[in-house]
């Protein structure tokens, strides 16, 4: 018997689907199919780690893109959280590689993801200083993609070495990533600017005229859903980074 | 009319194959190459001349890189020179000394590794045995360290439902499972182990009893390719000589030139000496026989 291309891809894809793994997704609390890794995939992730130095703007864009080709189950990945990334990429690690990573038993910490408490105050808050209201929320990944390509494309001709340059964007572009909501009280009434109606540049606009009290308070925040997200990815204290160079071998 | 051919065994394929010669026009160009010096180009020259010289081998391109050096050895000590005569440096005391290495000796020894079988080759199953991919050593000459050009030169077979789909390998090898890279990673590690201690060249140094230059099996290091173009090199202008000398002074038609092997021409080079040796010699009789004194 003989196949021509598309027949043989179409075999190796069933064969990919047939071979599914389960990854349990923490703020759906329940397990979705996924297919293992393919070799352009992981290819792409290790390329990635050439691209990123300073940032890993290339693997969370790459990654998103492996989600949703992967995803067996329908799945709503703009809706799921940074901190299921973590344990997408911990589970696709661990099934399509290998479970040890720096002598780590992936499966364990895989495992000890699903006891962790979500709590709403870890997904949001509220911040009321002076006349504004600003909502934040655990940036979902449709958020985090959209920011990051435009962080992207705003650094693709800034140099690693202009760290200056780099960290300023990288800071407005993070912040911005947790607001849901700005209020600003006037003696009119009340003005509201709902940022998933604005675009990326848009919302850098209005983020950069918010007074440094109010960017401080945002960055505790941020702190703390950055200290709840590193949860899914540490065991006894010991914490994986999962970015291009997780996927190495 | 059948070429002449010779032969050379090759452990990767664990075949004998045939070789043609190596023509004077061709080597010509392929010293312009390495000339030029520029790599990428240099290895692509060498996989043709092996595809053209091999004619019997459906696949040469895919052949390991050690069954390739093995015939470009070949071809170098059966139509260029059989000896490879070298300047190297003594590592300790800096001075230089020149050296001649037998290539038939190299050839035997990279024949002879006695390396574990699955270093040249080994299966591995995905899915419950639906798929089967067999790896093998890397086909081209020189890998860069962050190179992913290796993964497909490691991928020997691919059996999907047990039919053998390898002809479509470039076209299906992004969509192989993640696994696939993992075991390519082990594999290379495996081999580039078992490779460490070889080395393609190892001379002492007269200055430095202890001392030795080496040119590793290295197929990371540059070192491989770096061996090729010293044993094809030779000064460009020189061949220009040559082609000047053979046809204005020789008569030689240039057709028979181009056509010959370069060890060929050095024959006729070595007869006109010798012709000419021997015409001194009767001189230099014919002048002793007219002046008796002459002692």
């Amino acid at each position: 018997m003989s196949s021509n291309v598309s027949d043989i891809l179409k075999q190796l894809e069933t064969l990919n689907a047939s071979a599914g793994i389960s990854v349990y997704i923490p703020s759906l609390k329940k397990a979705v199919r996924f297919k293992n890794l393919n070799l352009k995939q992981q290819k792409d992730l290790l390329k990635s780690s050439i691209d990123d130095t300073l940032t890993k703007l290339s693997f969370t864009t790459k990654f998103y893109n492996i989600i949703q080709e992967n995803a067996i189950d329908i799945l709503d990945i703009n809706k799921l959280y940074t901190f299921d990334r973590s344990a997408i990429a911990l589970s696709l690690r661990a099934n399509g590689l290998s479970s040890t990573y720096n002598g780590i038993n992936l499966n364990d910490v895989i495992t000890q993801t699903q006891t962790i408490d979500i709590s709403p105050e870890s997904l949001g808050t509220t911040l009321n200083v002076q006349d504004l209201t600003v909502n934040l929320e655990a940036p979902t990944l449709g958020v985090d993609r959209d920011v990051n390509l435009t962080t992207t494309a705003k650094l693709k001709n800034v140099s690693d070495k202009d760290v200056k340059t780099l960290v300023g964007e990288l800071f407005v572009h993070e912040i911005v990533k947790f607001i849901k909501s700005i209020t600003f009280k006037t003696e009119s009434g009340e003005q509201i600017v709902n940022f998933s109606e604005l675009k990326v540049d848009d919302k850098i606009t209005v983020t950069e005229q918010l007074p440094s009290t109010v960017t401080g308070k945002i960055l505790d925040y941020i702190k703390s859903y950055r200290a709840f997200e590193s949860k899914f990815v540490t065991l006894n204290e010991i914490s994986v980074e999962v970015d291009s160079s997780f996927f190495s071998v | 009319m059948r070429q002449f051919t010779y032969t050379v065994y090759l452990p990767g394929q664990k075949k004998t194959v045939q070789i043609e010669e190596l023509k004077f026009n061709r080597y010509k160009h392929l010293v312009k190459n390495i000339t030029n010096d520029n790599d990428e180009i240099i290895i692509s020259f060498f996989d043709e001349l092996l595809k053209d010289l091999c004619i019997k081998e459906e696949n040469v391109k895919d052949y390991s890189f050690l069954d390739k050096l093995i015939l470009l050895l070949t071809v170098r000590s059966v139509c260029v020179s059989p000896e490879l005569e070298l300047t190297g440096t003594c590592p300790e005391t800096k001075n230089t000394f020149n050296f001649s290495v037998k290539l038939v000796d190299l050839i035997d020894r990279l024949q002879n590794l006695n390396l574990p079988e699955d270093v040249y080759s080994i299966t591995k199953k995905y899915n419950n045995g639906n798929l089967i991919v067999e790896l093998g050593m890397p086909s081209i000459l020189n890998v860069g360290i962050t190179d992913l050009s290796i993964i497909n030169t490691v991928i020997r077979k691919i059996i999907l439902n047990n039919e053998d789909v390898t002809n479509v390998k470039e076209e299906i090898a992004d969509h192989l499972p993640a696994a696939v890279l993992k075991d390519i990673s082990d594999y290379i590690n495996f081999f580039s182990k078992s490779l460490s201690d070889v080395t393609i060249l190892s001379v002492k140094s007269p200055f430095a009893m202890n001392e030795a230059i080496e040119i590793p099996l290295n197929l990371f290091s540059s070192s491989i390719i770096n061996f090729l173009k010293i044993c094809f090199k030779r000064n460009l202008m020189s061949l220009y000589e040559l082609e000047y000398f053979l046809v204005n002074h020789l008569n030689i038609d240039y057709e028979l030139i181009r056509d010959a092997t370069p060890a060929e021409l050095n024959i006729y080079i070595n007869l006109f000496k010798e012709e000419k040796r021997q015409e001194k010699d009767r001189m230099s009789k014919g002048n002793k026989a007219l002046n008796p004194l002459q002692p």
